[in-house]
């Protein structure tokens, strides 16, 4: 298994007055097995540092390393390396296409990463054998495989985009905002379909949320991010416990938390 | 409110066509169709030769028994040449659309296969194209290929290449930004697969319509040509050299020259009605349907009279037994199923649930905000002491002042909700102009002081800004600031902080708070945030299915004296700062089996 290094990463969108610092100097390790997990508010810089792991946006400068490899040259060796790292995205309807069969979508993933690793690409019926293992190993029966999404309800269709990442056999899995669109009713059932597939195949997670409690259910480790900067790095409990940032500490005051009021209300009965 | 289906999107799309045929327009343009294509296909199997025949007896000659719109400078008949034209002028328009798409297509999409900078040159070619007026491109091209069909065919050929191409990059670029592509190379599927597989099925649709209104266009325009003498040429004829021939004789025997512009015309009508039609098929064009849905949806008979009781005449808001439907494939549909409840003054209530359980529904409901054709149906809506059940839109419209000064509705997207061509003051000072009749200086003197109440720094320079120049949170500020240029008794708050982070959340509750407390404002406050919601609420109430299945109050609800199973579930299912790792989360469906079993 396969720890990932973020080091130095730098990413900058735009040239010239008008560029946008997104990621400003970023070093953290995700030890191999872990999930870390990535807080931050928006425009924190976090999903952009999972984008530029698989090879969506361009870094700056700066390196990311799977096992001393880099993710981030353009080559053979960079495009090998990078296929070990999946991304599960956070809109379930908008990441899978829906004019492909469920079946179809996932089967496309089996073939490209057949091809990349330059294995022999297996038979159809093997590769629908797989199709439908993958299915099962997400909790979906596998008559799924014949539907378009569009029949499917959103917790339904990120298990399927669970299922199409890990049919490439990814050592690293980066989880963005994964539970972020889907309802509260729901989201406890992805939560825990991650965690048992990271305990049953032991890959390493990078998961990216904003919220607190989903983060401290799931991972090991934190990182928080504000404003492109990685303000506080450690074991999560530590960090949700005893916050030594003012904006990691900002964060925790921000969410609601059941039972408690949400503020010093405002001096009620005074109504004009 | 979406309403799965089980067919796969073709089966859907053949019905969906059958359906578009039945249309009076549809079956003009399918049956206009046929007859266009039959009569290239065989007239000039049929009367080829006789359209050919020269007779120097009848030169020239007026409608007549034999020839019914006459003949022509060498006496031969007018209608069969017009008929026998429709292969010549339908195949030379079709070519040309057939190069014109194929290599527009091909341009349009390079972009997306080859390296980035040589895909930024194409595109601003593609673009400075399409600046240029068509009509001059078709006559530079048609003089640089010279005189002849081949010419005006690859001309106007070449002539449709920009717009398609141009077409096809934009809609490209919108589905390259779709997760789903970002999915498949991230798995590393290949250029071209993704183009073949993911990108040109997402924008065929579009493609093959534009595609028919090009052909129509292009087959009128090789008319024109023809016409002009730089189509084809002699001996071989189509409607525009027909044209150019009758047009001599326009005064003698105007058939010889009307014949061939009406088929020209009517041709080209043919087409583009065919293109409206697949367009409307495929959804590309919206489809306004002036069919009435048989039927009302209906209410469950109710056992009067104790069903419910009476409005409660204290409260801000009180309805009973609301009930809204949308028309869906022919059926009606009921989002929201009986639903009754108070709002007392000043009192604030949170309604939870999941994603189409109804709460946004019920909320536009009491706004009377839900537009044709979802219908809406309660004993009582009852609003600061009128009801506005069964009240006609006229009716409603009446009271519209008085809804729009005692209640005011933030919405979850401050940014669609707003208007981004206008300054955010005039916009906030709107609601006073409109209902309160009042003069405009005065009006946005009121409008910079809300805005200062809602905690926005600066009001005076910031009322002139335009929404884009605002925060999130700013302006969703700005919106109960738009709330409160009345005296609100009621603010409905659909999700306000859905879309923003926890620490703006928090400065947008604080505001909501504070108005509420100074303007004794009910409110009725709609989240899917169970731990916001009894931080914020007095109660809570709790909708599953269009229907409250809980009316509890917020301290009951966090001490979990939650009666119905989904409530609980819910409250189990979502993490909190204390949640227990080592066991899974309780999920719904735990819970709503216990139910069941």
């Amino acid at each position: 298994m396969t720890s990932l290094e973020f080091r130095n990463l730098v990413v900058d969108f735009g040239r010239g007055p008008k560029t946008v610092h997104a990621v400003k100097n970023v070093s953290f390790i995700v030890p191999q097995g872990s999930t870390v997990g990535v807080l931050g508010e928006s425009g924190s810089g976090k999903s952009t540092i999972a984008r530029v792991a698989v090879g969506l946006e361009h870094a700056t400068s700066g390196e990311i390393l799977l096992d001393g490899h880099s993710l981030l040259q353009s080559n053979r060796a960079g495009r090998m390396h990078r296929r070990q790292v999946q991304m599960v995205f956070q809109d379930p309807y908008s990441s899978l296409n829906p004019r492909m069969t469920i079946g179809d979508s996932i089967a496309e993933g089996l073939h490209a990463s057949y091809r990349k690793s330059k294995q022999r690409v297996p038979s159809r019926r093997q590769i629908e054998a797989e199709t439908q293992e993958l299915l099962s190993l997400v909790g979906l029966d596998s008559s799924y495989a014949a539907h378009y999404p569009r029949r499917l309800s959103g917790g339904q269709r990120q298990r399927v985009a669970l299922a199409r990442a890990l049919g490439a056999k990814p050592s690293v899995l980066l989880a963005d905002e994964i539970t972020s669109a889907l309802d509260v009713s729901v989201q406890g059932t992805v939560l825990n379909l991650f965690r048992k597939l990271q305990s049953e195949l032991g890959f390493t997670a990078l998961f990216i949320s904003h919220n607190l409690a989903v983060v401290r259910y799931v991972c090991d480790y934190v990182a928080v991010m504000d404003k492109g900067d990685l303000v506080e790095f450690g074991p999560v409990d530590e960090i949700l416990t005893a916050p030594k940032h003012p904006s990691t500490r900002a964060l925790i005051e921000a969410v609601p938390e059941m039972g408690k009021p949400l503020f010093v209300p405002a001096h009620r009965g005074v109504a004009r | 409110m979406t309403i799965l289906t089980t067919v796969a999107p073709a089966t859907r799309r053949i019905r969906s066509f059958v359906h578009q045929m039945r249309t009076p327009a549809g079956a003009i343009a399918a049956i206009g169709t046929v007859l266009l294509v039959g009569l290239a296909i065989f007239a000039p199997v049929l009367w080829g030769a006789e359209a050919a025949e020269v007779n120097v007896d009848v030169i020239a000659r007026g409608p007549s028994a034999e020839h019914l719109l006459g003949t022509d400078s060498a006496g031969r008949d007018i209608l069969l040449r017009t008929l026998v034209a429709a292969r010549t002028s339908l195949m030379y328009g079709m070519l040309a659309t057939l190069i014109g798409v194929t290599l527009g297509v091909i341009v349009g999409c390079l972009p997306s296969i080859l390296p980035p900078w040589i895909g930024r040159l194409v595109t601003a070619v593609v673009n400075m194209l399409v600046a240029f007026p068509a009509l001059l491109l078709i006559l530079f091209l048609a003089v640089f290929f010279g005189q002849g069909a081949t010419g005006a065919v690859f001309a106007l050929g070449l002539a449709i290449v920009p717009n398609i191409a141009r077409l096809c990059q934009t809609m490209t670029a919108s589905v390259v930004g779709r997760d789903f592509v970002s999915a498949a190379k991230v798995l590393g599927v290949p250029r071209t697969a993704i183009l073949f597989r993911h990108i040109i099925p997402s924008i065929a649709d579009v493609i093959v319509v534009n595609a028919t209104m090009a052909a129509a266009s292009s087959l009128t325009a090789m008319a024109g040509l023809s016409f002009l003498g730089i189509g084809l040429q002699a001996p071989a004829y189509d409607w525009g050299r027909l044209l150019s021939e009758g047009l001599a004789r326009m005064y003698v025997s105007p058939a010889a020259a009307l014949t061939p512009a009406i088929a020209v015309t009517l041709a080209g009508i043919v087409l583009t009605m065919l293109g409206d039609t697949i367009g409307r098929a495929v959804g590309v064009t919206p489809v306004i349907s002036m069919r009435k849905l048989a039927g009302l949806p209906t209410r469950s008979a109710k056992p009067e009279p104790d069903r419910g009781e009476a409005p409660h005449p204290e409260a801000v808001l009180s309805v009973r037994d609301l009930h809204v439907s949308f028309p869906a494939l022919g059926k009606w549909v009921t989002p929201v199923r009986g639903v009754s409840f108070d709002i007392a003054r000043g009192e604030r209530v949170g309604i939870v649930g999941e994603s189409g359980s109804g709460k946004s529904l019920t909320a536009l409901a009491v706004a009377q905000l839900i537009e044709y054709p979802g219908r809406v149906e309660a004993d009582a809506i009852v609003f600061d002491g009128v009801d506005y059940a069964g009240m006609s839109e006229r009716e409603v419209t009446s009271h519209a002042a008085d809804l729009g000064l005692k209640m005011s509705m933030v919405f979850q997207d401050p940014m669609s909700s707003l208007n981004p061509s206008l300054r955010v003051g005039p916009q906030v000072a709107e609601t006073a102009l409109l209902h309160g009749g009042g003069i405009r200086t005065q009006a946005s003197n009121q409008a910079t002081d809300r805005l200062a109440e809602v905690g926005i720094q600066n009001p005076k320079m910031r009322a002139r800004q335009y929404p884009f120049q605002f925060s999130g949170g700013m302006r969703q500020r700005a919106m109960i600031a738009m709330g409160l240029m009345g005296t609100p008794k009621l603010i409905i708050a659909d999700e306000p902080t859905t879309a923003l982070d926890a620490t703006v959340q928090r400065t947008v509750m604080q505001v909501l708070d504070r108005v509420a407390v100074e303007h004794g404002s009910a409110v009725m406050f709609i989240s899917h945030d169970i731990a916001l919601v009894t931080g914020f609420c007095e109660r809570v109430l709790v909708m599953y299915h269009g229907e409250i299945v809980e009316d509890i109050s917020s301290a009951d609800l966090v001490e979990g004296s939650a009666v119905h199973p989904y409530t609980k579930a819910l409250m189990a299912s979502i993490p909190t700062l204390t949640t227990d790792r080592s066991r899974p989360m309780a999920t719904v469906a735990d819970f709503m089996k216990e139910d069941k079993a």
